[in-house]
């Protein structure tokens, strides 16, 4: 360690260009992986605070939220208790004369219902009419205020924003809670024999009762959100990549320090330091380079995410990030493997003259 | 008893035809308070000599003894600790660390082997002999060549070794600055009672060595200065 920060505090150029260059991945690292969970949580965020464990949907909707029906027939059918809610959801634009359109997710409820009645207000109160809804807090962002009166889509109906909610979004998009009537309306099926377009459940065993209908996992479910493998998928390889570069950058550059430094460590051993002293020095100053590195990245990641607009979906989860951070010491020790083999295995007799 | 001793050292390099005999029956020994020189023209041997004395090499056949202890008998660790401990390097070259201050070349040696090594009154009386006490805030970098080397040879003390084994120490350096090297040498190894053993092609040092040593085509002999490499 002694000889690991003397030459990091000898070589400040030389180190800082290495700890600029693990701060940018790192911060990278960072802002990807918190944009990562953010767009994953306005994926489910709806989902979540329902705190559903199955959803029943047709079985012929491809697990498809918004392909899925279900009937009068089927819905009564199934015996739904406390822990059922039936919803119907289709996907709109909701705008104000004089305000920004907003497109959304439409979601029905029934008022006798747990995600109804479990529906938290952060202000105004809940739908109790067929004109009346609930939105989440984004539309406060885009101007709108309670009392504000909405159409959807091509119809011209006026809906009056009576609440506001907050953490409401599905497949990223902003809730819209309204009755379930509204919803058929708003699907143009009101002479159609149509319940809702799910039975979303808190209990992870519940069976549906018709052959027509489906029940799946609440992960399941969320797995076949339209995009929101591919996203994570995508966001986990660029992850992973860097994760790899990081490492591919602090073994080269601490590979050609330790070679320009090699005659230096050849003269140490031949006056009798032992090998895993001057080890022990390329792997603290792996870890020190890559501990300041995560440090400055961190905290340039959070002064952005201080920065971004609000609509910029970015959450920080503190626990997966110090993975991440621990992930990158970790990549950093490994990074010094190499030149610690280099430095354990040089030949003293190469630094005496001939 | 001589503080190190080299007897019927032979080594080889190579195999097969390529097969080099560099060192032939070599027999050594030096004493607390001697300055020897080995003296030889390039690829006589003397730095495989030097490096078998100072187990940084086994020989072939033979047998190192530092202080009565066989060097061939250690364990790599214990080699190092012997090095540590014992035997104090001068090289020629790249002999400090480049990014510590010369006060910290001795903190170094400090945070490696905690007892034995000079105390600061030691180590300034020592500075002072060499010449270097206001040279403890400088990088090895804004030295000259002999201060360098001077540094080098402090460092090498510090831990208080018994043996100094010093390679090619003038190399570079004006005939003031040998003798300078020279003499401080011999006091070194009379004030301080080691055993310092130069290896060098420098003939200039001849004149302040106890004893001289001559390797020529791996056999080595003890010279009067008046004969050395007369042929």
């Amino acid at each position: 360690m002694y000889l690991a920060l003397k030459e990091i505090k000898h070589e400040k150029l030389r180190y800082g260009l290495i700890i600029a260059m693990v701060s940018l991945i790192a911060y990278l690292i960072f802002i990807l992986t918190s944009l990562a969970f953010g767009l994953a949580g306005e994926n489910t965020q709806a989902i979540n605070s329902w705190d559903a464990k199955s959803v029943v949907l047709n079985k012929d909707s491809n697990i498809n939220l918004a392909q899925s029906t279900i009937t009068n027939a089927q819905a009564k059918d199934d015996r739904l208790t406390s822990k059922e809610s039936l919803i119907g959801s289709t996907p709109v634009v909701a705008k104000d004369k004089s305000k920004e359109k907003v497109s959304a997710s439409f979601i029905g409820l029934r008022s006798n219902q747990f995600i109804y009645q479990d529906l938290k207000i952060s202000s105004g109160h809940k739908a109790k009419t067929n004109h009346q809804v609930v939105v989440d807090e984004k539309f406060k962002t885009e101007g709108y205020k309670l009392g504000d009166k909405v159409t959807m889509n091509s119809f011209d109906d006026k809906y009056e924003i009576v609440g506001f909610t907050k953490n409401a979004k599905l497949n990223i998009a902003p809730v819209i809670y309204g009755t379930l009537p509204t919803w058929k309306y708003l699907r143009g099926m009101n002479n159609v024999p149509v319940a809702g377009s799910a039975i979303i459940s808190r209990n992870a065993s519940y069976n549906e009762h018709n052959q027509h209908l489906k029940t799946y996992s609440t992960n399941e479910f969320i797995q076949k959100l339209p995009g929101y493998s591919a996203q994570n998928t995508t966001f986990g390889f660029m992850i992973g990549f860097l994760m790899i570069i990081s490492l591919v950058i602090i073994a080269v550059f601490l590979y050609i320090l330790t070679m320009q430094a090699l005659p230096t460590y050849a003269v140490l051993r031949a006056q009798g330091i032992p090998a895993r002293a001057l080890v022990s020095t390329i792997t603290s100053q792996s870890v020190i380079l890559m501990a300041a590195g995560v440090i400055i990245g961190g905290l340039i990641a959070a002064l952005t995410g201080w920065l971004l607009p609000v609509g910029v979906p970015m959450a920080f989860d503190i626990p997966v990030l110090t993975w991440i951070s621990i992930g990158l010491m970790i990549m950093g020790v490994i990074g010094a493997a190499i030149p610690a083999q280099k430095i354990a295995t040089v030949d003293p007799v190469s630094v005496i003259g001939g | 008893m001589s503080v190190i001793e080299l007897k019927n050292i032979n080594k080889y390099f190579g195999s097969g035809i390529s097969k080099v005999h560099v060192l032939k029956d070599v027999n050594f020994a030096a004493d607390r308070g001697q300055l020897i020189l080995v003296v030889g023209p390039s690829g006589s041997g003397k730095s495989t000599f030097l490096t078998i004395a100072g187990g940084l090499q086994t020989p072939t056949s033979g047998s190192v003894e530092v202080e009565g202890q066989a060097v061939e008998s250690l364990t790599k660790a214990q080699r190092d600790k012997l090095r540590l401990n014992q035997i104090g390097f001068v090289l020629q070259s790249y002999n400090l660390v480049p990014y510590l201050k010369v006060k910290e070349q001795f903190e170094f040696v400090d945070k490696i082997k905690r007892e034995g090594n000079l105390d600061q009154n030691e180590l300034s009386g020592l500075l002072d002999q060499l010449g270097i006490s206001q040279l403890v805030n400088q990088y090895p970098g804004e030295l000259s060549g002999g201060q360098t080397q001077r540094v080098a040879i402090a460092r090498a003390l510090y831990a208080n070794p018994d043996i100094v084994l010093a390679d090619e120490p003038t190399a570079a350096l004006d005939s003031e600055k040998v003798a300078e090297v020279g003499r401080l040498f011999k006091n070194l190894a009379g004030t301080r009672n080691k055993a310092v053993v130069v290896v060098t092609h420098d003939l200039r040092l001849l004149d302040f060595a106890n004893k001289t040593y001559e390797i020529l085509d791996g056999k080595i002999s003890l010279k009067d200065k008046e004969h050395v490499l007369d042929h």
